[in-house]
């Protein structure tokens, strides 16, 4: 039979518990110090402005888009790269109340991403595109199909005006299963469907764009602020929620208390390793420490569950033994639940592709925070407040 | 084999059944937010003060007629701020009278006199919020119109939000790629108006050219624009293919407007390009044909949203059929127009509060890498699982399996959506799903350790575990209920999978797990060993 410890009798709540709380004030105070000076990456769910991600054919060159795009007027603008570097994308971000004078009917959202977009296109495909050319890696499925039809012959033997939804609909599946993109036209040939007359059609009167719109996001200022205010309540209505719940299980108020007080640690290096990392902050990462919230409290009660287990049968022990048998006692499941979960996000971390990305981070350093702060947080700290405030505030 | 564990296990294996057939074919039961599908949502917001402010200019002309026709009319009205108006002016000796008629034809406003011959129209509260919902509702119906008319498979359009952001509208289009397209043709207001072109004194109105500065154009009427004439913009494309404004001095009155519309097409001018051709009413026919006869020679201008579109010479008397020509129509955008005018106008102004647009390409990456994350960390675990508690572990397997079943189908049946953070939420989900076995597990190993017999450990380890599960379960639910009251979207459909996730874990730990055990049981009555 495998188990992580079978008879598991480490010293933990001995002198070692003060390097553990000493370690968990050290990281409390980085995460608070790191928040406040740095505070947090905001993601435009909060900072709202325009973000548009697009992905190149070839390596984007950086600083040439960052240029053409300071010369389209459209002020502070940030470049950043996603994902690998073979993955060739770019998200432009561009902030609020920069390039306005937009029609006043629609409101700047769709000006700035219209605006990146001309900015970004080269003059030979602007020359292209006057000659009546289409872009195939900007077309949508229902203008392509209306330029197929308008261009294959009418009738005759080979392919005709009745193949153009058939053939539309193959090029933009081959083009979705492709991240968006044909990178040569010679590809055009090999797609099933598309019939070798429709392939020589489109290399002689189509051409390939540099990039294609993986997706535009536009938040104006009011939807920032109230997200804010939303998220805030969010924050201290699950936090009062599962204080509520803690108090009533705990019944003395102690208990709930070093819980609570682990929970806030758990949640607070959450937060300042997002902080740390620059992690974008985006609602993902509030859904994260909420879970965190809900979810690092799990194993403080497993293992004062059977604190009070043990308190009502060996009546006779020191507390300080008893709490860290007790400990471990629970030391394997304490562990296992926290490992299992763990491969669960680690594998979404590691495949779970960028948009998931920050998500997962902040649950990884949540589940290992709150694994470690239900035996040296909330435990220790019982221990603690038992030796200098005596049975009455601790003791079932 | 018991009567209650026979009908235990019939129970769970009907649930299976019941699970797949809600989730199967799962292209057609599970829903895709728009993150994975590709699409447009969007967010706006009815600038529900243009029409209290429309309501006011009506009253507005309606309180000067009135008035005047008794003799009483002000000297001056004006608005003061977007909900009242104010009458200055007024003959003192008479104001008792004024009052009266004012009360009895103009109800919704509550009168007050601020100070002498001066009247303040306070619109009323509750006509003010008929007036807002009135335009969100006409709203909501033209963009209704404008989408089905654009032929989207499985639009959402709907009101959104309450108290002061009851203005809101949610507009989500799966599948739609061009954004711009998109919001051009929902946003605009498409108010169409025909206003006739005011020459300034001394040009000959053969060769008016409209000037590229509002103040040129002022200055050639001698530096103050008569009463009843406004300056409207005009987008040009100059030779270089930049777009230019060119500034016209039209009549403020619009004698014909897009009200006056029967129908609208997609159409040709005489020279082949792209135009949109219009049927007014009869009503509007004949006025316009007067107007036609009365003005002949003259520019007419059409104006859509407060710019102009196009000034053409009346050269012959029109009835009720005509087209608009526009030097930057294309066929797209006269399609659109014809579309809009059609639709009818909004009755204000939109503004985008929140716009996303994915691209399909993109959808299908991140579903790709969702699910591949998600069955990789499940393979993981089923496998430690099985290495670490061997036979129990497919025990663990089986109800991990039967959860994420559970979990799909409560989405299916409940037509939620699943969106990339609810894939993380399932992913979690299976994470979780196993721990509660380990708490028993881990139990029943403690107490096989203490020598109870493998009957005896079962039990203890099911009931003693019991409140722990429920606790942790509990705690995890609280916060994504709150999670789910929070958030938009993608993070609801995380909160979503998160929660339902929890509650179907309850049930496979709990129920599942214990009939596989107690079936185990029931095979090997005299069993001394638990494979765990």
């Amino acid at each position: 039979m495998l188990q992580v410890f079978t008879h598991a009798n480490f010293p933990l709540m001995g002198r070692v518990k003060w390097f553990f709380i000493a370690f968990s004030t050290f990281a409390l105070v980085i995460s608070v110090g790191t928040i406040l000076t740095h505070g947090f990456n905001y993601g435009i769910d909060f900072a709202g402005g325009t973000a548009v991600r697009l992905k190149f054919r070839e390596q984007p060159h950086i600083e040439k888009i960052r240029a053409a795009l300071e010369g389209a007027g459209l002020g502070d603008v940030s470049l950043q790269s996603i994902g690998g570097a073979a993955d060739n994308e770019v998200l432009v971000r561009v902030e609020l109340g920069q390039g306005q004078g937009g029609p006043a009917a629609v409101s700047e959202g769709g000006e700035i991403s219209r605006r990146v977009l001309e900015a970004l296109q080269s003059p030979e495909d602007f020359k292209e595109k006057q000659a009546g050319k289409i872009d195939l890696n900007m077309i949508t499925e229902a203008d392509l199909r209306d330029w197929l039809g308008a261009h294959l012959p009418s009738g005759g033997g080979g392919v005709t005006t009745q193949d153009a939804p058939a053939i539309a609909a193959a090029l933009v599946k081959y083009r979705t299963d492709h991240a968006g993109l044909f990178a040569s036209p010679s590809e055009l040939a090999s797609i099933p469907g598309v019939t070798p007359e429709a392939a020589r059609l489109l290399q002689q009167q189509t051409f390939l764009g540099p990039f294609t719109l993986r997706s535009v996001d536009f938040i104006g200022p009011t939807a920032g602020k109230e997200l804010l205010r939303n998220t805030l309540y969010a924050v201290f209505g699950s936090a009062a929620g599962i204080l509520i719940y803690v108090w009533f299980r705990f019944k003395k108020w102690m208990w709930g208390l070093t819980s609570i007080i682990a929970l806030v640690h758990d949640v607070v290096i959450a937060a300042g390793a997002v902080s740390l990392t620059h992690k974008e902050f985006s609602v993902d990462i509030v859904a994260a420490l909420l879970t965190i919230l809900g979810y690092s409290i799990n194993d403080t009660i497993v293992v004062f569950d059977r604190i009070r287990e043990n308190l009502r049968l060996y009546r006779e022990v020191d507390f300080e033994t008893l709490v860290n048998a007790s400990i471990n006692q629970t030391l394997s499941r304490t562990i296992l639940t926290s490992f299992t979960v763990f491969i669960a996000i680690t594998a979404l971390f590691i495949y779970g592709g960028d948009k998931l990305n920050p998500l997962s981070f902040c649950l990884m350093v949540g589940v290992v925070f709150g694994t470690y702060s239900s035996v040296f947080v909330a435990a220790a700290l019982l221990v603690i407040v038992y030796r200098y405030l005596g049975a009455r505030y601790v003791k079932v | 084999m018991n009567l209650d564990l026979r009908w235990r296990l019939l129970l769970i294996f009907a649930l299976l059944v019941v699970c797949v057939w809600a989730i199967y074919p799962p292209a057609e039961k599970i829903h895709l937010g728009l993150d994975l599908k590709g699409g447009i949502h969007m967010v706006m917001r009815v600038k529900t003060d243009d029409a209290v402010k429309a309501e006011l200019d009506l009253s507005q002309e309606r309180i000067r007629s009135a008035l005047g026709e008794k003799g009483l009319a002000p000297q001056k009205t004006s608005s003061d701020g977007v909900d009242a108006l104010v009458l200055e002016g007024v003959d003192s000796s008479r104001i008792g009278e004024v009052r009266d008629l004012l009360a009895r034809q103009f109800p919704q406003y509550q009168v007050s006199s601020p100070g002498p011959g001066r009247l303040r129209l306070q619109l009323k509260a509750q006509e003010e919020n008929a007036i807002r919902d009135s335009a969100v509702r006409q709203a909501l119906e033209t963009i209704r119109t404008r989408v089905d008319k654009f032929g989207v498979a499985e639009p959402t359009i709907q009101r959104q939000g309450t108290g002061a952001h009851a203005d809101r509208v949610l507009i989500q289009l799966p599948g739609v790629e061009d954004p711009e397209r998109v919001k051009d043709l929902i946003g605009s207001p498409a108010f169409l108006e025909w206003k006739l072109v005011k020459i300034p004194p001394g040009v000959v109105a053969e060769q008016f050219r409209p000037p590229d500065s509002p103040e040129v154009l002022t200055r050639m009427f001698g530096g103050k624009l008569p009463d009843d004439v406004e300056i409207l913009p005009q987008e040009v494309i100059t030779q270089d293919g930049k777009t230019a404004l060119l500034y016209w001095p039209v009549t403020k009155s619009s004698p014909i407007t897009g009200n006056d519309l029967k129908n609208s097409r997609r159409e040709q001018d005489r020279f082949g390009n792209p135009a949109v051709g219009f049927t007014l009413s009869a009503d509007a026919g004949r006025r316009f044909q007067d107007l036609t006869r009365k003005y002949q020679g003259q520019q007419l201008a059409i104006v859509l949203d407060k710019k102009l579109i196009s000034a053409p010479r009346i050269n012959a008397v029109i009835a009720d059929q005509g087209i608009i020509e526009g030097s930057n129509f294309t066929l797209e955008s006269s399609e659109d127009m014809a579309l809009k005018l059609r639709s009818g106008a909004l009755p204000a102004g939109m503004e985008i509060l929140e716009e996303r647009t994915v691209g399909p390409s993109l959808g299908a990456d991140s579903i790709r890498q969702g699910v591949v994350a998600t069955l990789i960390g499940s393979i993981i675990i089923v496998l430690f699982m099985l290495v670490y508690y061997r036979a129990a572990g497919v025990n663990a397997g089986l109800a991990l399996v039967l959860n994420l079943l559970i979990l799909l189908a409560a989405m299916a049946y409940f037509h939620s959506t699943l969106t990339l953070p609810g894939i993380a939420g399932f992913a979690l989900t299976v994470g979780m799903a196993v721990d509660a076995n380990v708490l028993v597990f881990e139990r029943i190993r403690e107490e096989l350790r203490h020598g109870r017999t493998v009957r005896a450990a079962i039990n203890a380890g099911f009931d003693k575990a019991f409140n722990t599960i429920i606790d942790s379960h509990c705690t995890t639910l609280i916060a994504g209920v709150f999670l789910y009251g929070y958030g938009t979207g993608p993070v609801r459909g995380f909160a979503v999978t998160l929660s339902v996730g929890i509650l179907a874990n309850l049930f496979t730990a709990l129920v599942v797990s214990r009939a596989i055990f107690d079936a185990e049981l029931a095979l090997r009555p005299q069993a001394e060993t638990l494979s765990i």
